[in-house]
């Protein structure tokens, strides 16, 4: 194939599988510290291997799913490595871009930026890949550029750069059943909408979503799209529940597999929710889906879990010890990842913006569940990445004093906690957040507390359970090299605000 | 998607930030008679220059009930799109010259002008 129509690409942070390890990819929201910026992208983002054609092994899901749309309909669409999209470029008709943060103004992205006061690579890179493409020349050929993914809304606040790059239309949401409108107009020359939002009532049902057709991003498959927890600062919730058959979940797995990415990440707001009707747990449903992967994939782990359902699932059904002897069966992995939401330990702020986060508890029993949550992961040696809001709207200090007190009592479980500061992407999305990002002095008491719950856990991690097959040696010299120069630089920082070290505080360990 | 019924509001003239509350008005209009879809057309002085985008991101922002398709033409194509209307649309006028509101007369077309409040 000479040339490919329809071509789907992204930046090189968001084209990379981070070493197999989801988590390093997380640094591509930070800026280099400490390091040159090429090692940095190397341990957050290496290069994807590609064939003759410059297609990708591994690609972002949201482009497979794209891809697989435009090839059942017949177009001649493909995803191509960014370093490869201006050999098709002059002849493409489409060019689609898909990101989860342009530009660095989602979380965790923000927050190195406002701490560190420098731009995070994964802006840097998009911007680089984007200047580095012919675009006026292909632009001449009738090119249309179409940009979306979960940062699509980010363009809003960059009209100068949709003008400079050429960029024909943003399309917020769920793509599905717009983007082939999109493509019969670019291929009629009709011109194109500028911005498209995609309300609830336009999402795909399940019959409408597209099996993927080549391997996704260390395996990453959905099983669910939408959540029923209704918080206000998401907005994945705003969309209808929709849970993915089994029968869709195991194609999609096997595709990773016949491509050689054995591992797989369940996708979903809310993974525990499987076949869940509204927040009542299925068991069933989650046994039966976590004994099919176990069939197919040599380790498996979890995009996102609340903390109330982890807690419900375990003390209801002892359901967190059976999916763990089907996770780790046969010495298969001994551990496993997942993103949790934390969000603030104030049982007045959990009441307003996230009511039903903790159900089927009361919202006033939120730091209980937050900490009986904790302990349940540990003894189960599953590993959080947790994150904090710290300014959502009405915030007072208290509230934040509250969340450090909860931090205080975490120290014994093994977790990463990452403190955010609010950006407003569900039903608080029109707030002018970044014109209102206001460091407290209660917030830096937070911040270092999350820094040093992290730092102390991390080096454990490192050394217990991440990174043990012998070619990843120079990675782990390198994050552990990485995890001293922030213990030399926190304890610098500590010493300028004229605060007293917190780090030597052992945590207790619990086994 | 884009071929299903859209309700058609057009804008002409000055966007300021009158003109933005009575789009608002609009979608919260569209959105109580129980519509889904809005489609918004921006007639400006060039397609080339996407700024107009920064008077509307809160009103878009806000929104999470409706489908909204934003599209942007010349101003001198307004009176022939105006001719080929199919369906009713509402176009919302600010401050725009005599001699071009004169041009855009139609059956279909219900012209709401920003400042007669």
């Amino acid at each position: 194939m000479k040339h490919v129509d329809i071509i789907l690409s992204t930046d090189r942070t968001m084209m990379s599988n981070h070493h197999g390890k989801e988590f390093l990819g997380f640094m591509a929201t930070g800026p280099p510290i400490g390091v040159p910026e090429r090692v940095w992208m190397w341990i957050a983002a290496p290069k994807m291997r590609v064939d003759a054609m410059g297609r990708p092994w591994q690609a972002p899901y949201a482009l497979r799913k794209l891809e697989a749309l435009l090839q059942n309909e017949g177009y001649n669409a493909a995803v191509i490595d960014p370093d490869h999209v201006n050999r098709y470029l002059e002849h493409a008709k489409i060019l689609m871009l898909s990101h989860h943060d342009y530009f660095a103004l989602c979380p965790p992205s923000s927050e190195w930026w406002i701490v560190t006061k420098k731009e995070p690579v994964n802006a840097k890179s998009f911007r680089e890949f984007m200047e580095s493409l012919n675009i006026p020349k292909a632009k001449k050929k009738g090119l249309k550029i179409i940009v979306g993914g979960p940062a699509a809304w980010q363009w809003l606040y960059k009209p100068d750069l949709l003008d400079r790059w050429g960029i024909d239309t943003v399309v917020d949401g769920e793509g599905e059943k717009v983007v082939l409108d999109l493509v019969e107009k670019a291929y009629a020359g009709e011109p194109l909408p500028r911005y498209i939002f995609v309300g609830p009532g336009d999402v795909p049902k399940i019959e409408e979503i597209p099996i993927i057709k080549h391997a996704s991003v260390n395996g990453l498959v959905e099983i669910m799209r939408g959540c029923p927890r209704g918080c206000k600062f998401c907005s994945v919730t705003l969309r209808p529940l929709r849970h993915i058959p089994l029968d869709m979940i195991e194609k999609e797995i096997l595709v990773n597999v016949r491509e050689g990415v054995r591992s797989g990440i369940l996708h979903s707001e809310d993974v525990l929710l499987y076949g869940a009707k509204g927040i009542n747990l299925n068991p069933d449903a989650l046994i039966k889906l976590h004994k099919m992967a176990r069939k197919h994939l040599t380790t498996i782990a979890w995009s996102h879990a609340s903390l109330a359902a982890i807690k419900n699932a375990e003390e209801e059904y002892k359901l967190i010890t059976k999916l763990r002897e089907i996770i780790c069966a046969d010495g298969l992995q001994d551990y496993w990842g997942v993103e949790v939401g934390i969000e603030t330990g104030s049982v007045k702020l959990a009441k307003k913006v996230m009511p039903a986060k903790a159900a089927p508890y009361p919202a006033e029993k939120w730091p209980e569940i937050v900490e009986d949550a904790f302990a349940i992961m540990h003894e189960n040696n599953i590993i959080p990445a947790a994150t904090l809001i710290l300014g959502l709207p009405e915030e007072t200090p208290d509230d934040v004093v509250a969340t450090a007190e909860l931090l205080d009592r975490l120290k014994p479980y093994r977790s990463l906690i990452v403190p955010m500061f609010f950006v407003p992407m569900g039903l608080l999305k029109n707030k002018d957040w970044f014109s209102e990002v206001h460091v407290s002095n209660e917030h830096i008491e937070v911040m270092r507390r999350c820094l040093w719950h992290s730092v102390r856990w991390a080096e454990e991690i490192i050394d217990k359970f991440y990174l043990e097959k012998p070619q990843y040696y120079p990675l782990k010299l390198l994050l552990k090299a990485f995890l001293k120069y922030v213990r030399h630089k926190g304890r610098e920082a500590e010493k300028s605000l004229g605060l007293a070290p917190i780090e030597t505080e052992a945590a207790p360990t619990v086994h | 998607m884009l071929k299903e019924h859209f309700s058609e509001v057009w804008f002409a003239g000055e966007l300021d930030e009158e003109s933005v509350k009575k789009l608002r008005e609009k979608m919260i209009s569209i959105l109580k008679k129980g519509e889904r879809r809005i489609r918004f057309r921006f007639y400006l002085k060039s397609r080339e220059n996407s700024q107009y985008l920064d008077a509307i991101r809160k009103i878009l922002l806000e929104n999470t009930a409706l489908t909204i398709v934003i599209e942007d033409e010349c101003i001198e194509k307004l009176p022939e799109d105006v001719e080929k209307i199919g369906g009713q649309v509402v176009l919302i006028v600010n401050n725009l010259p005599p001699e071009v509101l004169k041009t855009v007369e139609g059956e279909r077309l219900v012209i709401e002008e920003v400042k007669a409040g």
